[in-house]
């Protein structure tokens, strides 16, 4: 376990690092001299320009740079906004991450529940009515973009019958649609997923043995069934994890949520490099971190994953 | 000599062409794939032919006809300058339709080469491929691409180019997999044996058993492409307006959602349509190919 254990770690850590230093590596290369962009309107004379490079280390190549960014990002500092001249990055995004960690995790939770009911009852009641109806509504989830759901939601609720309001961030009231927007496509992902792995389970010698023995088809189901359909399940969480976060883009910015997505938006508009920068590699951090965490619980859960690896 | 170099080639068209009629059989009787197909055929049809399908010129401001409701005139009504929003979603369906195709084509070539190439000589070459695609997938793929647009100057191109950028190394890795099964076949190590070069195993022998997949995830792959076209466009980080898109009217027709809902509603049903129907194509198709179905 604990080979498996380190090869994860050093695994994640050079996605990471690969990742972030291209990123870093485009976010230089691309349009527009920082240091100008700092500047902003004023008229500061080329001495100074000079000066602010040695200061910010942007006389140095682009490798030396990156090293000097990931040591001031793992003290915390992501540098300051070009929008918000001496602002630091982490002040606009740090509060941003608390907002989009709380309600996105409702919506991760939340579809995972609701698709593993939804799975369940397809597979138990396989080829009936209620196994096509639940599928094919399931793909109708994974086909709608976000924003196409968004629309009609809130037409219906918000504008239609009134129920909940448009868009704002502020009683629990308001983040009744944005939660269901992003949960609809994980949720008929995951459904659709233990629906298959249930099947493969449900006709296994072992269930046919409980069932021999007396045991309760609830239990049955439950116990001996949900437990193996649970690893097929596991291994698409971390892509969910990555969809939802990148949904956060779209979804907070429809519906007004002061989380990541609509501060990153905001400074792509704004070409506000440092901030795109930073809520990229907080987000693909989240990312690879979630990853990491299903491997090992993907080695905790199944034993096999130990012994081959 | 050559008659034994034949046979078993002969054999192998035979067995693939079999494949095919009875997938494309078993295609048929899926009602919704078919349903699915032929509107995505339409709806093809009416992007390539905009110009007979509609009177009016998507981007002509008509300010004697502004925001005007679905009727006769204009069957799903005008926008905020009067423009025919019918016909702003075919021209729309046009750029939708190309980006996926192009990008998708082009991510699944690509991908189909580093795949073939990574799986078959393995080694040093697999490694330095697949640790690439390993940095790819350290990145959500919208986050990557809403990153690659903020540093692009945005344009119908810097789409195109960041979303295959996004979307190879799926393919790549979904190829390789294929390829690692296929390389142990005997068929592989009896071309081998023949003395068929490397390329020539990749292209005629290990690829076409690797197609099945491959085939699903260009279809599922397009609604996808066509989807982060649509979401980067409703950003206003994509293809910028005038130009019809899906993803732009519905981020402007938004603003109007109170008074004018028609100015959102047919884009999104449109868009929805679409990735639905690729969506239900790509699931036939599965089901159509996969062997384990065919019990």
């Amino acid at each position: 376990m604990s080979g498996y254990l380190f090869r994860r770690i050093a695994f994640i850590l050079f996605s990471l690092l690969g990742a972030t230093f291209l990123a870093f590596a485009a976010s230089r290369l691309a349009p527009g001299d920082p240091v100008r962009l700092m500047a902003g309107e004023q008229n500061v004379a080329p001495e100074v320009i000079e000066a602010w490079k040695v200061r910010y280390g942007l006389d140095q190549p682009i490798p030396v740079q990156y090293l000097y960014y990931v040591r001031n990002v793992l003290q915390g500092d992501f540098g300051t906004s070009y929008q918000y001249i001496g602002m630091p990055v982490m002040d606009l995004i740090g509060p941003a991450v608390l907002v989009t960690l709380r309600w996105e995790s409702i919506a991760l939770v939340g579809a995972i529940i609701i698709a593993f009911f939804l799975g369940m009852i397809a597979a138990v009641r396989h080829n009936t009515w209620v196994d096509t109806g639940a599928m094919f509504i399931a793909l109708f989830g994974i086909s709608l973009p976000d924003f196409v759901l968004a629309t009609f939601l809130v037409l219906i609720f918000s504008l239609g019958l009134k129920w909940l309001p448009v868009a704002g961030y502020e009683t629990p009231a308001h983040l009744v649609l944005p939660v269901i927007t992003l949960a609809v496509h994980p949720c008929a992902l995951i459904s659709r997923i233990v629906r298959a792995s249930m099947l493969e389970v449900i006709n296994q010698d072992y269930m046919r043995t409980a069932r021999a023995k007396g045991v309760s088809e609830r239990v049955i189901i439950t116990k001996h069934g949900l437990r193996n359909a649970m690893l097929p399940v596991l291994t698409v969480v971390g892509v969910i994890v990555g969809r939802i976060l990148a949904g956060s883009f779209i979804v907070e910015t429809i519906f007004n949520i002061p989380g990541v997505g609509r501060v990153g938006v905001t400074a792509v508009l704004q070409r506000d490099y440092p901030v795109i920068l930073g809520a990229t590699i907080i987000l693909a951090t989240a990312f690879l971190i979630t990853t990491l965490i299903v491997d090992l619980l993907y080695g905790v859960l199944d034993p096999r994953v130990r012994v081959i690896d | 000599m050559t008659t034994v170099a034949q046979l078993p080639h002969v054999d192998v068209q035979h067995q693939t062409r079999g494949l095919w009629q009875d997938a494309l059989r078993r295609m048929s009787r899926n009602r919704a794939a078919v349903v699915s197909g032929v509107f995505l055929l339409l709806l093809v049809f009416a992007a390539v032919f905009a110009e007979f399908v509609t009177p009016f010129d998507p981007n002509a401001a008509d300010f004697a006809a502004l925001r005007q409701a679905p009727g006769l005139t204009h069957i799903m009504g005008t926008d905020e300058v009067g423009r025919d929003v019918f016909s702003r979603i075919l021209y729309g369906a046009r750029i939708s339709l190309t980006v996926g195709f192009i990008v998708q084509t082009t991510a699944t070539v690509a991908g189909i080469t580093l795949g073939l190439v990574a799986g078959y000589y393995g080694g040093t070459t697999d490694l330095i491929i697949m640790r690439a695609v390993d940095i790819m997938y350290a990145l959500p793929a919208f986050l990557f691409a809403v990153f690659m647009v903020s540093i692009l100057t945005p344009s119908i191109n810097s789409v195109i180019l960041t979303l295959t950028l996004v979307g190879w190394p799926f393919i790549a890795r979904l190829t390789r997999g294929q390829v690692l099964v296929q390389k142990e076949q005997e068929y592989v190590i009896a071309a081998q044996a023949l003395g068929a070069r490397p390329w020539r195993i990749m292209l005629f022998h290990v690829l076409p058993n690797t197609l099945s997949p491959i085939i699903v995830q260009y279809t599922l792959g397009i609604a996808t492409v066509i989807m982060a076209e649509a979401g980067l466009s409703f950003l206003g980080i994509g293809i910028r307006p005038p130009t019809p898109t899906w993803g732009g009217m519905i981020t402007k027709g938004r603003d109007f959602i109170r008074t004018e809902p028609h100015l959102v509603l047919y884009p999104s049903i449109v868009l929805g349509l679409t990735m639905i129907a690729f969506n239900f194509l790509g699931d036939g198709l599965r089901d159509a190919l996969d062997p384990r179905v065919r019990k």
